[in-house]
């Protein structure tokens, strides 16, 4: 009982825990961008893409591919550095979008009147063919970024944040709001609803339906390429870090809402955290028994708890019922 | 593969600037040690003696390792050591038994570095009429192979495979030439406290059975050296993210981080570490000594350390002589464990001289075999001298622990570890 009490009064400092808060929430941020294109493109198509976690780690090999035609190591100045991550993000985004869109158009459209499961398998057939693509023209090995934005601001005590972790907070709520905008407010944005909302309606109505569910696809897409290079600042990748980082992405998907955008958002951030706090308190709150290694059952079972209480999520509306 | 793919990969793990928090700690107190001269290798003798009779009986050694594949360097370069091996017997006309002189002849095969392909091409080999095997490489393999070699009562010599289990099952006739990861873990332990002076350490693995097999066997060894454990962490192998482990780490202020795992996670895991502002030095096993660890840490992987099987090639003696055989037969350069395989392959036909061929018995020439490899007793070959133990491990283990100096791994200590 007394080791308990130790580990818990030893392990858990305010220092200790607002760093592991401000560590799940940048976390948490690239899965919500990534995310979000689960949830557009469940809210409009009800269909759960599984190439899109695989369109993201395309983006992470062209962030790479960009960065690395500069040769930027982590001494260049930044007067060199903002300039060339700026254009690896276009560079992404553009890729990804170009990607999203000609997926959507060669394997989803032409299953669109099959049933159900037609699409999906097509989806998990098109993630297999962009890894075995990559490990196989370009590399099956793991690639890291040189230390491009170094520095932090001091907070309190030791505990900091990074250049990096503000640049990936800003970039995603950015993302998040412009893209919240641009549903509520353009044309297309009410198109894209509408199609949500009775996809023949919508079409009866004089909604381009195809033109919409192409630009789900773009815009997704173009975010997990903005994500890509969130990642690659601060994380490895390798041919199948899609996977993973798609699954978790997907989860906070499901955790805030699936078709629902600032659900999305919010099921990254509760994700990153559950898994930051999980990996590093879960030792001293069960007295030792679970080590760090738990921290993915912590995270998931995380997961199965929000939905047997909330089984359609934190924010029950989809894209189509807001606003 | 569990604990010997490392060993293949052997590179070095490689750090960042580091210098220690602690005053005792001083990672930049050792430094690459330059190459020794290599002194000739006890020189085969080349001398035909006898001309060889198509009579006289011609043994089948048998190789099992990965030679097509994406680890298939460590097989081929393996089979080669060992090739050269028999090849320099052979053109000195064999081994003589009560009058009799054997040849030998290779066998190889490939098992993929597969459990399944292992077990099979295993039985392949018993098939064959070998009397002896040298292999596997990788250890998932080699402990599946080693099952059928004990059911058919075949010495088999392991010249990489490191995780303890393979000689751990009870079967008399695994044996290898290359110290395993409790010595290996015994070793790292030993360097971070006594050599380093880094005395608390904060301990890291990725779950797999190599890591966390080495991490355990450091964890065993750091508070026998004299050191205390600060933190015992865990990573997920397929987890990109490991800033929460670190964060706990950095608030237990350790001197050291001992890392098992492999080079993927290592790489990516300094640099998040540096990035977090932890500048103690990483130490690391042999999954980690290897380019893609300086690769991906980048500018991070200098300063740290990792350790791998073996004396280090420039400080082997007769490393030199033996690379040129190599080289003028296979036009290329030692790879890995060429060495340790040459070593194994001398030690069966070195049995053969004491206990016999079985005179064109091969039942009787693998018991003859097996007995013989067990009783090895202070044989002196290329790389170390070998006495086995009951269990088929070598008595004495040398280990080298390299540190990332500009990029690249450079030897800096070789420890032997007794038994």
């Amino acid at each position: 009982m007394q080791r308990c009490l130790d580990l818990l009064t030893s392990g858990l400092t305010p220092e200790g825990i607002l760093q592991q808060l401000i560590n799940g929430v940048t976390l948490g941020s690239v899965y919500a961008l990534i995310a979000l294109g689960y949830s557009m493109v469940y809210g409009v198509l009800e269909l759960i893409n599984f190439a899109h976690g695989d369109v993201f780690m395309i983006g992470t090999f062209v962030v790479l591919g960009v960065t690395g035609q500069f040769g930027l190591t982590g001494r260049s100045s930044l007067a060199l550095v903002i300039p060339v991550l700026l254009l690896a993000m276009i560079a992404a985004m553009a890729l990804c979008a170009v990607l999203g869109f000609t997926i959507e158009k060669v394997a989803y459209r032409p299953l669109r009147r099959a049933p159900r499961l037609a699409p999906l398998i097509s989806a998990i057939g098109v993630s297999f063919f962009l890894q075995a693509w990559i490990a196989t023209y370009v590399s099956s090995r793991d690639h890291t970024l040189p230390n491009l934005l170094a520095g932090d601001i001091p907070l309190y005590g030791d505990v900091s944040l990074r250049y990096v972790q503000v640049l990936m907070l800003v970039s995603s709520v950015v993302m998040m709001v412009g893209l919240q905008q641009l549903v509520r407010r353009t044309s297309l944005g009410r198109g894209m609803r509408a199609v949500a909302q009775d996809r023949e309606a919508a079409e009866l109505m004089g909604v381009n339906m195809d033109r919409v569910i192409s630009f789900t696809f773009i815009i997704g897409s173009a975010l997990a390429g903005v994500a890509a290079l969130l990642w690659m600042l601060n994380y490895s990748t390798n041919q199948s870090i899609g996977f993973i980082a798609g699954l978790k992405a997907f989860a906070a998907a499901v955790i805030g809402g699936i078709g629902n955008i600032p659900g999305a958002m919010l099921g990254g951030f509760l994700l990153g955290l559950a898994e930051s706090l999980g990996a590093a308190y879960v030792s001293n709150v069960s007295c030792g028994i679970f080590s760090s290694a738990y921290e993915d059952v912590f995270a998931f079972a995380f997961l199965i708890l929000m939905l047997v209480f909330r089984p359609s999520g934190i924010i029950r509306e989809r894209v189509s019922q807001r606003a | 593969m569990i604990a010997a793919p490392l060993a293949i990969l052997a590179a070095a793990c490689g750090g960042g600037t580091s210098g220690g928090t602690s005053s005792a700690c001083n990672p930049n107190a050792v430094s690459a040690v330059p190459a020794s001269g290599g002194s000739a290798l006890a020189a085969a003798a080349t001398a035909r003696l006898m001309a060889y009779k198509p009579s006289d009986p011609v043994l089948k050694i048998g190789f099992i390792g990965m030679l097509a594949g994406k680890y298939q360097n460590y097989g081929i370069d393996a089979k080669n050591g060992a090739q050269l091996a028999i090849d320099q017997i052979n053109s000195a006309g064999g081994v003589q038994y009560q009058g009799t002189a054997y040849t030998f002849q290779l066998d190889p095969v490939d098992d993929n570095a597969d459990a399944t392909q292992g077990a099979q091409n295993a039985q392949k080999l018993v098939d064959d009429q070998v009397v002896a095997v040298i292999g596997g490489i990788f250890s998932t393999a080699t402990i599946a192979e080693s099952k059928i070699f004990n059911d058919n009562g075949i010495a088999q010599i392991s010249p990489s495979a490191t995780n303890p289990k393979y000689t751990a099952q009870g079967f008399k006739t695994a044996f290898r030439v290359i110290g395993n990861d409790t010595a290996q873990g015994k070793t790292d332990a030993d360097f971070t406290v006594k050599t380093l002076g880094c005395k608390n350490v904060a301990i890291l693995d990725d779950k797999s059975t190599y890591g966390q097999g080495l991490a355990d066997s450091v964890n065993t060894s750091i508070p026998s050296a004299g050191g205390k454990i600060v933190a015992r962490e865990h990573l997920d192998a397929t987890a990109s993210d490991f800033t929460a482990q670190l964060t706990t780490i950095k608030g237990k202020h350790p001197d050291a981080i001992f890392y098992g795992g492999y080079s993927a996670q290592a790489g990516p895991l300094t640099s998040q570490a540096r990035k977090l502002g932890i500048k103690v030095p990483f130490v690391m096993g042999d999954g980690c000594e290897d380019s893609d660890y300086t690769k991906l840490a980048g500018a991070d992987a200098d300063g740290n350390f990792a350790s791998n099987g073996g004396p280090a090639q420039n400080l082997m003696s007769g490393f030199t002589d033996f690379n040129t055989k190599f080289k003028a037969k296979y036009s290329q350069d030692v790879f890995q464990y060429a060495p340790q395989a040459f070593d194994a392959a001398n030690i069966i036909m070195s049995a053969v001289k004491t206990a016999g061929g079985g005179g064109g018995d091969v039942k009787a020439a693998r018991a003859a075999i097996l007995g013989a490899v067990a009783a090895t007793k202070d044989y002196k070959g290329l790389v170390q001298s070998y006495t086995f133990d009951s269990k088929g491990d070598i008595t004495t283990s040398i280990f080298t622990v390299y540190k990332v100096e500009s990029g690249n791994f450079k030897a800096v200590k070789a420890i032997t570890t007794g038994p």
